[in-house]
Order: structure tokens, then C-alpha cells, then sequence
């Protein structure tokens, strides 16, 4: 029999960054991924005949720099392609507003709106990357343990005063400002033109429950922007499609020695007096290993695969408080050929397109779900992925995908259901067709995933994207919880690498990158 | 001169299945809150005639007020060794366990007895509410948790005469039932289950009914028991009669871990002198990680009785022109213990035992000063001034008759 060093659960990004550096480090490391392909949420999929889409995220936000260097992703084949628009946020009369990479070109679009509007947008950027700024730093640690803080890890945390250095305490100061604020407070202080206030919002809501006007959006607009040089609503497509990402990190994974199993469906994660020792396979019984770790988010980790039992009754408490409840679902829809948008040119259509009218219109569509229902007039982002990758469709024919907002997990009164799916389809084809008006025509076969299709097909609790919701009250030292934030556990040899750790969701690899130097440390 | 009890107040604490016949007993009409119910302090005007029912005849309380949960289902035993410290692997069918139970750094939740009603069902009684606790920690088991406080009434007969009393009225004689088992019977038509547990350190029952039938067992107890000097018993004398057995009360003598508001209140089960009932070698259980640690370093405190000696007492009130003073019921009051100059320990709750003739409490006491015969001094108020007077360290329980577990008789 085989002795492994490391065990790690799940084929996702993370697992990949984590198993790749350990296997690098001279590990012995074997990779579980259930399904027959790895990648996580970084997976590219047939929908329909010969119609293929990124199942759960079209664009890349931002890569850890230190595993495109660490790993050296570049070689091992992956293309980042960012388009010269990043971003149009749709305008019903059709004056959009284009995101350039230039900022400056971007303020011309906005100029359409407002004068004062365009003349702060140079500002703007530069304010939201200097705030950034910290976030990065900040992600490249690993949590204290609080309460006890001692003395070395005190003196850890000193990267996180670089920024300072740069941006003065002003910059500091301005960062614990922006942080706990809601989207419309910050636009106060910038923006009058409601398609540009509502189109800068969009990045605070993204992936989460909340809607703009909640505090601490003005987080998850910060995390959006790491690492983003300067350009807002920064947008990467991975050539070939987001599944190449998760490839050339198995390349290097494999390059590095890491066994990689696919269709191994793991049935527990085996405990004994708070001391992991391995797991247990579906079908092939106990592999043995000296640490374990794990991919997955919390509750599946502990609660699934360990077991309540096997859990003390604080951290297990911990675990069910950790708020999920994702409600962002995804469409797909195979188009007959590509529709044509009032305003914006053909060779514009490879970027991300926003319906995103004002900050009141995000707002409502959140109201929905925080009532339980699906919203009537979703906030919808989508990409025609085709238009880059003519792998995606058939000849001259085209893929739509929308990722939409807000689709409760929890409903009132309702569980999701084929008859609710159909109804969020008709939503997001009404809300598309006042910018694309011949729409309907022109779909050949949709396919909707709700949030309760992510939590089954992806393993993603309550169908949350970013393993537990971007909050305050679930960021840095409390994530995934407050006992938990090293990324090891309670439980002894038992570590964890996903999302669900710091520094949260996306597809950038960080919380991997951490958990394999906690774990070689 | 007697009045007709015409007891109407509207009150918002619960009433026990056996009120009817309790508030026409109780001549002093003295009450306290247990659990949310009402409870008789006394039944008399002083609890002296109850204490003695206890030792030498019968006393008869509603016990019915003691928290109570049904865990049943494939699980259960393997959940029940995960939550307390005792090995309920090896509680045998009609077994009874008293143990602790504790949180995941081993400090004390509660303590109480678990019964095993069958093979894959408990009951496990509680001085709180656990029913949190037990749901949290039984998350993924297979088993169900019923809460039983009111759904069974339970009365406790105890005291030397207890045995022949049901003896006279269960259709199943009592003499092999050995302590702390339990069995079920008949009284007439109406089934019951009584296990040879109590709280006074005696021979005696606690007999588990459905509350329906509360009223008519207690008519057959006080019946069949009127010649043998049954006594409705209350509160007061319970206390000392616990104390005399050793036996710790939760809220007095330890606070539990779950609303201990500062750490040096938790206790764990080895500072509590409950050392013997955590199993080390049994599969992982809530707290052994931290008590294990706590066992390898030696355990802080240990709670022990003392002995309040008579000569330094009476001496203290002679010097005052007094004749010796003494608690006429038990106290609570929380009492500082010297050691030479040093604090090194606190009284919970003391009393003078009628029955011994000595004064007796249990206490906190700092591990190096508390072996057995360990001289101490207890902080004493004679007419208003603060005294020491000598006190040592004696082997609990203070009272231990051979009746309370000689079987058969």
C-alpha cells in the first residue's frame, strides 16, 4: 500500500495550488476530486449539443500573483485574455457606459452622463486601488489566532502596515472607512449619474446575498479589485475557457508529482480523539495519510465528512452559524447566432455586460430574496463566451451566459423546482429583452442552475459561490470561524484550503497558497 | 388551632401533579422555586420532625420538579458516553449511573443520573435545562430526544422504613433490588418504575410514574405508610441530609460551566472530588482532551468535607458569654477557610448534623491543603465579629449506613 503524506479532498482550484506546492515541497500528495473532471467552479462544460459554457464563472477577477509565479502557471499553458473593454454596463436608450482598461477612455463614456461624473472617475480608480492595496497585503497572511495573540504573530502581521509607507495613514484610515460602508454612501461621495452609481455597485454585491444598500459591501468591492492594477471592474477570460485554469494547474500539479484521482468519491474523513488519520474512500475503503486536507467548504468538510460526533460542541456550533444561503443562480442559453445590442459594436462583445440601471434597481431585485422569492427584475451579468472560443457553438451560432442576482436558496413557502426555474428564465429573458429585444427568437435551449443545482452538482453548501458569505463578520481571523482561521482545524492533521478560509472566494488561489506554507511551515 | 387551607393565589410557577395533596399537607404553607415549580420549604413549622423521617422512619418528597430526557434510538449509548464521563457502555438494562457531565474544556455542566430503560433507550435526569445541550451534541446521531420533565412524575421514599413500605404495596418485593437499579412494578393496577437512587445518603427509592397516576400512588404511599411514620418531607430537610451524605448541589456548591460569567467559577469534575466518575479509558467523550491534561498536572481544588471542630466553637462564644451557636437549618453562604494566614478555600454549604452531632460542611478547598485531616480555619461571625475557629479535613459522606446499599437486607 501506498504512504501518503497529504490527502487532499476535492479537485478545485485550491486543492490543486495546495497539492501542487506540497507535491513541489517533496510530499507525497494525492488529490480526491468526486467528479470525472477537476476545477471546481473553474469548469467548462457541454450545456447542450454542441454548445459548451464556463459552468459558474465566465471571467477571472484576479490570480494570486505568487501562484502564477510560484506554480508558473504562464508555461504550463494558461493565456489570461483582458479585453480593451472590460465591462459595459447596459443602457436602455443605449447610451452605455463603457469600462476601459484606460481610465481615461472610460470617463468619455461616462462624460454621456455626467461631466462631474467623468471628471472624478480617474480619482475613483486610483482611490479604489490604493485601498486594494491593503487587501492585498492582507491576503498574503495568515490569520492571527485571537483572542491569545502572542508576540511572533503580532510581528507576522507587520506586512500589513506596508500600504501605510505608500499611502500614508490617510490611506489607512480611509481603507477602515470604505470597508464597513454600504454602496450607495460610497457613491454619494463620487457619482450623480444613477447607471454609473448603480454599474460601480455591481462590484460590491458580487457572489453575495446582500443587497448594495447593506453595510460592508464596500468590502467585497475592495476583494473584487486586488490585485487589479488599477482597473475597475477588471476582467479576465482564460483562453479556451475557465476550465484551462484549472488544467494548467493540474499540469503543474502532476509535474510536481501529485496523484490526482478523479471519480473518487470520498465517504468520511476519518476522526478518532479529535486526530485525523485519513479517509475513507466510496468504493475502495481507508486511505491513510499523515495530514488531511480539504477543498471543500466548512460544512461539508466537518459536518459531512467528519461528522458531528467527532466535532467539539463550540466549534461545532461555529460551523452552523457560518452563513451560506447563496442566491446567485446561472443561465445558459444556446443561441441561434449572436444578437445584436443597440450601441455596441461587434468587436465589443467580448467582454461582460452589466444590467444594472441604478443602485435602487440592484437593491430591489435583493429585496426579493430577502424575502424569499426570486427577484422579478434580476441584476443579470452575462458574457457571449463564444465570441472568443468558437469551440463554444456551432458555427455562427452563440452562447449567452448570465449569472443573475438574486435567486434565494431559501425560499418562503417554496422549495426550488423546475416550474421556479422556468419562472427565473422568463425573468432574465424579460429583464434581457429591453436591450435585446429579439431575444426570445433566438434561444434553442436554455439551462438554468439554481442555487439548490449548485449545491448539488458543485458540492457548493446553500449554493454559495464563495463557501460562505463575504462579510465582515466572516473575513480575516473569523473565516471560516474564529477557532478555525489558520487554516487547521480542532481537528489535529486536519487542514483546510478552500474559499471558506482566508482570504475568501474567487478564482484566485490564495487561501491554497496559505494553507500549503501553514501546512510546510 | 388549625386553619382550612384556602390556598388561591394565581401564580405563574408550575404545580406539581401531587399539589392537590402537598398544599393541603403543608402547615407552614412555605414554599420555594425549584425548577419553575412550587416546592414545599417545610410541611411543618420547622423541618426537624422531616429530618428525622428521613433517618429513622420515612419521608416522602415530590421530586418531580428534577429535569428529565428520553434519549432512544441505535445511538443513544454511544451518544450518552460522548456527553457524560462515565462508561454507559457497560450500564446493564435496568442499571442506574450517576455521573457528570462537562464542556469541552472538562469544566462541569451538571450532574445527574442516567437510567437505562432498555437497551436502546435512557433517561438522564438533570438539576437545568439540558435539552440544548443534548440536542447540540447529538446533531448526525441516530436517536430521538424527548424532553420527559413533565410527561413523568417521580416521588422519592426515603429513609430506613422506605423498603417495607413498598414492600406492602408493589406487587414485587424490593429486597433484591440493589443500589442504584431500578425495576418496574405494579402498585395495584398502576405500573411504576423505582430505582434505589435518592439524595439523602439513606436507604431509599424514587419511584417514576405517569402523571396521571401522581395522585393515587401518593394516596397508597401515605396510607400503607402511616404506620411506619411516613412523613411528607420538603426542601430543608433534604438539604441536610445531602450534606450529610456528601452529595453536591449545582448553583450551591458548583456553577455550572454554561453560565460560570468568569472561569476561576468552572469546576471540573476532579475539583469537585468526581475524579472516580471520569473514565479515562473510554472512547473520546466531551471534555477528556482538557481532562486528561488536567489529571497529568494535578487538579487545583478538590471539594471535601470538613469538620467545624466543637471545642475552638464553643470557646469562641464562651468568650462572649454565649452558649455555642449553631445553624438550626443548612446554609449556603459562601464561608472563607485559612490556613494560617492564607485564604485557602471556601465553605459552600454546612450544616450541624443532628444526627451525628457535629458540625459538617462541604468546601472548596486548594489541592495541597485538602488531604484528608488537613487543619484549616472557618471564618466564623460570633456577635457580629468575624472569628477562626479550627476545622479539618474528614472523609465525606459524613453519614454512611450501611442500610443505604447492604443488600438484600
Amino acid at each position: 500500500m501506498v504512504h501518503y503524506d497529504i490527502i487532499v479532498v476535492g479537485g478545485g482550484l485550491n486543492s490543486l495550488v495546495t497539492a501542487s506546492i506540497l507535491g513541489k515541497s517533496g510530499k507525497k500528495v494525492l488529490v480526491l476530486e468526486a467528479k470525472d473532471q477537476v476545477g471546481g467552479m473553474a469548469v467548462t462544460a457541454e450545456f447542450a449539443p454542441k454548445y459548451k459554457c464556463n459552468m459558474l464563472n465566465d471571467t477571472v477577477k484576479w490570480i494570486d500573483p505568487r501562484v502564477m509565479k510560484q506554480l508558473d502557471l504562464v508555461s504550463q499553458g494558461l493565456e489570461l485574455v483582458s479585453p480593451d473593454v472590460v465591462r459595459i454596463a447596459l443602457d436602455q436608450s443605449g447610451q452605455h457606459i463603457l469600462f476601459h482598461q484606460d481610465p481615461n477612455q472610460t470617463a468619455k463614456s461616462i462624460a454621456n452622463h455626467s461631466d462631474k461624473d467623468a471628471k472624478a472617475w480617474q480619482a475613483f480608480a486610483t482611490y479604489i486601488d490604493n485601498l486594494s492595496q491593503f487587501l492585498e497585503k492582507l491576503y498574503e497572511l495568515t490569520p492571527p489566532k485571537l483572542p491569545d495573540l502572542g508576540l511572533k504573530e503580532v510581528l507576522s502581521l507587520r506586512s500589513m502596515l506596508k500600504p501605510i509607507k505608500k499611502h500614508g495613514t490617510r490611506g489607512l484610515v480611509d481603507f477602515m472607512r470604505v470597508v464597513p460602508m454600504m454602496m450607495p454612501e460610497l457613491m454619494d461621495e463620487w457619482f450623480e449619474s444613477e447607471l454609473l452609481r448603480g454599474a460601480v455597485s455591481t462590484a460590491g454585491i458580487n457572489h453575495i446575498t446582500l443587497g448594495p444598500f447593506s453595510a460592508a459591501t464596500g468590502y467585497n468591492l475592495l476583494h473584487q479589485h486586488v490585485h487589479a492594477n488599477g482597473v475597475f471592474h477588471h476582467a479576465q477570460f482564460v483562453k479556451g475557457g475557465t476550465e484551462n485554469l484549472a488544467n494548467a494547474l493540474l499540469r503543474s500539479a502532476v509535474a510536481n508529482g501529485v496523484e490526482v484521482r478523479r471519480n473518487a468519491v470520498v465517504h468520511s474523513i476519518n476522526v478518532a480523539n479529535a486526530v485525523c488519520s485519513g479517509i475513507t474512500l466510496n468504493d475502495e475503503g481507508i486511505i491513510e495519510a499523515k495530514q488531511v486536507i480539504s477543498g471543500l467548504d466548512p460544512h461539508n468538510t466537518f459536518i459531512n465528512l467528519v461528522g458531528p460526533s467527532e466535532l467539539n460542541p463550540t466549534f461545532y456550533t461555529q460551523l452552523r452559524n457560518i452563513k451560506y444561503r447563496g442566491s446567485v443562480a446561472r443561465i445558459h442559453f444556446a443561441l441561434n447566432g449572436l444578437p445584436e445590442i443597440k450601441g455596441v459594436k461587434e468587436d465589443q462583445m467580448n467582454t461582460v455586460f452589466s444590467i444594472s440601471p441604478s443602485i435602487e434597481y440592484l437593491e430591489r431585485a435583493a429585496d426579493d430574496a430577502k424575502y424569499g422569492r426570486i427577484a422579478e427584475k434580476p441584476y443579470i451579468e452575462f458574457t457571449f463566451p463564444s465570441v472568443s472560443n468558437s469551440d463554444f457553438a456551432p458555427k455562427r451560432k452563440h452562447v449567452l451566459s448570465a449569472t443573475l442576482q438574486y435567486a434565494p436558496y431559501h425560499l418562503r413557502g417554496q422549495h426550488w423546482s423546475d416550474d421556479l426555474k422556468e419562472q427565473l428564465r422568463n425573468n432574465v429573458i424579460k429583464t434581457l429583452e429591453n436591450y435585446i429585444p429579439k431575444i426570445s427568437s433566438m434561444i434553442e435551449y436554455t439551462s438554468v442552475l439554481s442555487p439548490k443545482d449548485l449545491e448539488d452538482k458543485f458540492g457548493l453548501t446553500e449554493g454559495n459561490l464563495n463557501h460562505g458569505e463575504m462579510t465582515l463578520d466572516q473575513f480575516f481571523f473569523m473565516r471560516p470561524t474564529i477557532s478555525s482561521a489558520q487554516y487547521k482545524s480542532p481537528i489535529e492533521n486536519l487542514y483546510l484550503c478552500g474559499p471558506g478560509t482566508h482570504p475568501g472566494g474567487g478564482l484566485h488561489g490564495a487561501n491554497g497558497y496559505n494553507a500549503a506554507y501553514q501546512i510546510i511551515k | 388551632m388549625s386553619y382550612k387551607n384556602q390556598f388561591m393565589a394565581h401564580t405563574q410557577l408550575i404545580l406539581s401533579p401531587f399539589f392537590e395533596r402537598t398544599t393541603k399537607l403543608n402547615e407552614s404553607q412555605e414554599w420555594r422555586r425549584w425548577s419553575g415549580y412550587l416546592a414545599a420549604t417545610n410541611y411543618e413549622l420547622t423541618h426537624e420532625n422531616e429530618y428525622f423521617a428521613i433517618r429513622t422512619k420515612a419521608a416522602l418528597l415530590d421530586i418531580t420538579p428534577l429535569y428529565k430526557y428520553i434519549i432512544s434510538g441505535s445511538d443513544a449509548q454511544q451518544f450518552l458516553d460522548r456527553l457524560v464521563t462515565r462508561n454507559i457502555g457497560i450500564c446493564k438494562v435496568g442499571q442506574v449511573m450517576y455521573t457528570p457531565w462537562c464542556d469541552e474544556d472538562g469544566k462541569q455542566i451538571d450532574d445527574g443520573t442516567v437510567q437505562r430503560l432498555a437497551n436502546d433507550k435512557f433517561r438522564i435526569t438533570s438539576a437545568e435545562p439540558n435539552l440544548e445541550w443534548i440536542e447540540q451534541n447529538a446533531a448526525g446521531m441516530n436517536l430521538t430526544i424527548s424532553d420527559d420533565s413533565k410527561t413523568t412524575a417521580a416521588l422519592a421514599l426515603q429513609g430506613p422504613n422506605s423498603r417495607a413500605i413498598l414492600n406492602s404495596i408493589a406487587s414485587d418485593s424490593l429486597d433484591s433490588l440493589k443500589f442504584f437499579w431500578m425495576m418496574n412494578t405494579q402498585f395495584h393496577d398502576i405500573s411504576v418504575t423505582i430505582s434505589r437512587t435518592g439524595y439523602t445518603g439513606d436507604l431509599g427509592y424514587e419511584i417514576w410514574m405517569d402523571p396521571k397516576d401522581a395522585l393515587s400512588v401518593w394516596d397508597l404511599l401515605m396510607d400503607k405508610g402511616k404506620s411506619y411514620g411516613i412523613t411528607p418531607t420538603g426542601l430543608q430537610a433534604l438539604d441536610m441530609a445531602r450534606i450529610e451524605a456528601g452529595l453536591i448541589l449545582l448553583d450551591v456548591d458548583y456553577i455550572s460551566a454554561r453560565h460560570a460569567i468568569i472561569e476561576p467559577r468552572k469546576s471540573s469534575p476532579y475539583e469537585l472530588g468526581l475524579g472516580w466518575a471520569v473514565k479515562m479509558k473510554k472512547k473520546d467523550f466531551i471534555g477528556k482532551k482538557a481532562l486528561k491534561a488536567e489529571l497529568l498536572r494535578g487538579p487545583k481544588w478538590n471539594l471535601v468535607g470538613i469538620e467545624i471542630e466543637w471545642e475552638g466553637l464553643e470557646n469562641l462564644y464562651r468568650d462572649a458569654g454565649l452558649a455555642p451557636g449553631l445553624p438550626s437549618t443548612a446554609w449556603r453562604t459562601s464561608t472563607p477557610l485559612y490556613h494560617g494566614d492564607e485564604q485557602v478555600g471556601y465553605a459552600t454549604s454546612g450544616c450541624w448534623s443532628p444526627i451525628l452531632k457535629r458540625y459538617i460542611a462541604l468546601a472548596h478547598v486548594k489541592s495541597e491543603f485538602s488531604q484528608l485531616g488537613s487543619k484549616l480555619k472557618f471564618e466564623l461571625k460570633v456577635e457580629h465579629f468575624r472569628k477562626l475557629t479550627p476545622a479539618k479535613v474528614v472523609n465525606t459522606p459524613f453519614f454512611d449506613p450501611e442500610r443505604k446499599r447492604s443488600c438484600p437486607q
